[in-house]
């Protein structure tokens, strides 16, 4: 059943790092009727419990700072808050933030004054030294956290308290957007002495009970600092190991909440008319890589032919039944700066892509013979080999693509497929583009680029350090160019994300946002039942 | 003569323990040929060679493969099933609950089927080549060749989410309350049991009568004058059950494993899910204790079935010596 499923967010069992860090957003790039259905509805009454049903098991993570998949980012964000939020243009904000104030004074300096009178859910204040503890769990190599692409900028020691309420972030390497980094929702603030186990945050529900692969109890918190905001008394988060029985059970009204809906049954929710459905895009994305460093990918003629034998819009359709945006090979969706050189939409071109094999010496005679290979646990990525093995065929056997579905739990290991062949799939969580670049440049090395001869890097670190916003594009610029001629990403297409919930349901936000139901409602704070 | 059942019993028992015993040695040595060590397998792009050396000293996965083994295996010996990896909670606590909830299920399914497929196959013997026999060999071959999912699906068609919302879709048993708490949530699951097990079972039973009906002392006893019940509940039905016992336990066995899919349909808390995530995280304690759970349903059904099968067949129970 699982190859049926269509990953909506191509982010089912795995990690799809803390999110989008971004400076800024086009505004032109969500359409206007998501951003016109912005405005909530008007609260419904107080009391009553939500019951919020989405696809997880007991490999779920409960953890501030961890995520595996949705059923933990639900949890997260249901019992802890960052220092900064997003708002829909992807900038980063202090609304249900942590944070009263945060100034990035320097690119290599942020000061964050945080709010007064915030407690956890113990009744204990929150203080500097529970910022500092927090951010000390995401640098430490030896914690089971996301806090890996956060090590390039910052070591313990740049971490200092001001005063009970002030923390300053002294960064190693310059980075002018920081504030989005701290926007990132597994960065979220947790109890100084915080281990993992017990959930304690300062969100507007508190933990009543967690039965791993079951479900978790969370009951209003009397002493939230947002108190006017909260409606529910409770919230479950209820776990299921399928999707057919997630939607199931929202059809028959037995759970209200059903996250990431398969895009076949789009229609079919949507026309019920005790339910709502709300469609998502933010810029996630899901792809092939080619390591730059491993033959046959080693020659750019065989990366570029491959990206030219793609026919985009029937993967799109095959793979997300269309609700996604087809993509470029360039990543960081969501950035003013996305494809800033204009480049116009690649087209799959099988004679193009054949010359440029023959350049290469291989031929029906001499075919490229390659192997692909996808996890079984992400059912976007299966059906992306498959139709790329597919359209491989229109070569007439000049490629030769061997799509193979490897068990998910080898493909995501230090050993497995992923980062450790030539050409695999990856999915990632949308992010602007500097962001994006770290990540895959040096925390996780998905193609191997850049090369060694190339200015990529040094552009990088550059661009980081350049608060002119004009300056900044013309670097981005020459480092997207680099990507597009030379890259070892083939990206089809940027996948939407939906949810579907009970039309009693009040209070749920529609605008971009990086996570399902506008960030779980920040902790389900805005919702309430009618 | 009941001394000798009881040496049976006993030496089946045994035999069954060795089983387990060899069934345990097989799926730790399978778990050691995994690609991806568990630490491996929950750390994924996450890992770094520190939290990685982290995870496997947790786990004991530092220790040699032997020491590994023999400490779980006296560990089971007194009781102390380990920690699940993935979920940090002791095995009994995460898999107890699971268990009961499974077997409930198993159960009603067993105490259902077993009954009305003796009968449909008694009745279907009786009456051979008539309306009943033809209607009822035709309905069960229909649903025998459907898979449990399939079968799963239209009940929830047509009884939850598109004919009519009469059911519960999926099964929601809160926290720590047993699985009658949600009479309504199994009925479809059951019913989807019912269905996988029943055709099965009624076939065989109305083959076995028939041939019982044809033999040679139901001929004596009917010659006898004996009237047609006592001919069939004394005669037939004891010498035709015996071979519907193996299938029943063949049958509920392979359930204890096919209980999965239902399970996942119905988003039901039992040991499927648990089963298939702990493969998934690599959580070798969870896996040695589920295929073991597994396992043992089916060495003790067969048991049931042979000792059943002894008792009620004459000729069986008189050569045991």
């Amino acid at each position: 059943m699982d190859q049926q499923e269509i990953e909506t967010s191509g982010l089912s069992r795995r990690h799809f790092i803390q999110g989008v860090s971004s400076a800024a957003l086009a505004a032109g790039i969500f359409s206007s009727t998501s951003l016109n259905a912005l405005a909530a509805s008007v609260p419904g009454k107080k009391g009553g419990t939500l019951k919020v049903g989405v696809v997880g098991g007991s490999n779920d993570v409960f953890d501030a700072n961890w995520i595996v998949a949705k059923a933990d980012q639900a949890r997260l964000m249901s019992t802890y808050e960052t220092l900064m939020t997003f708002n829909e243009k992807f900038e980063a904000v202090t609304v249900n933030g942590l944070a009263e104030s945060a100034k990035q004074n320097s690119p290599t300096k942020v000061t964050v004054k945080l709010r007064k009178g915030v407690k956890f859910h113990d009744g204990t204040p929150l203080t500097a030294d529970d910022v500092i503890a927090t951010f000390n769990r995401l640098l430490d190599p030896k914690q089971k956290t996301t806090g890996k692409p956060l090590r390039v900028f910052l070591d313990s020691s740049g971490l200092v308290k001001l005063d009970p309420l002030t923390v300053e972030f002294n960064l190693k390497a310059p980075n002018v957007d920081f504030l989005s980094v701290l926007a990132s929702y597994t960065y979220a603030i947790a109890k100084a002495g915080y281990d993992g186990k017990t959930q304690i945050g300062t969100s507007a529900f508190s933990l009543v009970s967690y039965t791993p692969g079951r479900e978790s109890v969370h009951k209003r918190f009397s002493g939230y600092w947002d108190a006017k905001n909260v409606y529910l008394d409770e919230v479950r988060i209820i776990d299921f190991s399928d999707k057919t029985a997630l939607i199931n059970a929202l059809i028959a009204k037995q759970i209200d909440v059903a996250i990431d809906i398969p895009f076949e049954q789009y229609k079919t929710l949507k026309a019920k008319k005790y339910l709502n459905v709300v469609e998502n895009s933010a810029g996630a994305w899901l792809a092939f890589c080619m390591r730059i460093d491993i033959k046959p990918f080693d020659d750019n003629n065989v990366r570029q032919a491959l990206r030219l034998l793609v026919d985009r819009k029937q993967m799109l359709n095959r793979v997300l039944s269309g609700h996604g945006k087809i993509g470029n090979d360039l990543y960081g969706y969501i950035d003013a700066n996305f494809n800033a050189n204009g480049y116009q939409q690649r087209k799959q071109d099988i004679p193009a892509a054949l010359a440029l094999l023959k350049k290469s010496g291989y031929s029906k005679a001499n075919p490229l013979r390659v192997e692909l290979t996808a996890p079984d646990d992400t059912g976007g990525l299966v059906l992306m080999i498959q139709t790329l093995a597919d359209q491989a065929k229109k070569t007439g056997g000049v490629v030769i693509i061997d799509a193979k579905v490897i068990d998910g739990g080898t493909y995501w290991s230090s050993k497995g497929q992923y980062m450790n062949t030539g050409f695999y799939t990856t999915y990632w969580s949308g992010r602007t583009y500097l962001a994006q670049v770290a990540a895959s440049m040096d925390i996780y090395p998905e193609t191997k680029f850049p090369p060694a001869n190339s200015s990529f890097r040094a552009d990088y670190l550059a661009a980081a350090g350049t608060a002119n916003a004009k300056k900044r594009r013309a670097i981005v610029a020459r480092m997207q160019k680099e990507e597009f001629d030379k890259g070892g990403y083939i990206i089809p297409f940027f996948n939407n994300f939906a949810d579907a919930y009970s039309s009693k349901i009040k209070g749920v936000v529609v605008r971009p946002s990086q996570l399902n139901m506008d960030y779980y409602g920040h902790g389900f704070k805005y919702i309430s039942l009618a | 003569m009941k001394a000798s059942i009881l040496k049976f019993v006993i030496k089946r028992i045994a035999l069954g323990l060795l089983t387990l015993f060899i069934v345990s040695l097989l799926i730790f040595a399978v778990t050691q040929a995994f690609p991806a060590d568990p630490a491996e397998a929950m750390l994924g792009r996450e890992a770094t060679p520190e939290a990685l050396a982290a995870l496997r000293a947790d786990f004991g996965l530092d220790k040699p493969i032997v020491v590994q083994y023999t400490n779980w295996l006296f560990g089971i010996l007194r009781g102390d099933l380990g920690t699940s990896y993935a979920t940090s909670i002791s095995v009994s606590e995460y898999i107890g609950p699971r268990v009961s909830a499974s077997f409930f299920l198993l159960l009603i399914a067993a105490v259902g089927s077993i009954p009305l497929s003796i009968v449909i196959g008694a009745n279907a013997a009786l009456r051979r080549d008539r309306k009943f026999d033809t209607a009822s060999s035709l309905v069960s071959l229909i649903l025998a060749a459907m898979p449990e999912f399939v079968v799963g699906t239209i009940l929830t068609i047509i009884f939850s989410t598109t004919i009519w919302q009469l059911l519960p879709a999926v099964t929601y048993l809160e926290v720590g309350a047993p699985p009658w708490s949600d009479i309504s949530g199994l009925i479809l699951p059951v019913l989807t049991l019912l269905i996988a097990v029943t055709p099965y079972v009624s076939r065989v039973m109305r083959a076995a009568m028939i041939e019982v009906l044809e033999s040679d002392y139901v001929e004596m006893a009917r010659l006898k004058g004996m009237d047609e019940r006592t001919v069939l509940w004394r005669h037939a039905m004891p010498n035709a059950v015996g071979p519907a016992f193996q299938v029943i336990a063949l049958n509920l066995a392979y359930l204890a494993g096919g209980v999965i899919i239902v399970e996942r349909l119905f988003n039901f808390p039992g040991i499927g899910s648990a089963l298939a995530d702990a493969v998934r995280s690599r959580d070798l304690p969870v896996i040695q204790f589920l295929a073991l759970i597994i396992a043992g349903v089916y060495v003790l059904t067969n048991l049931l079935a042979d000792i059943g099968t002894v008792l009620v067949t004459p000729r069986l129970r008189t050569r045991l010596k």
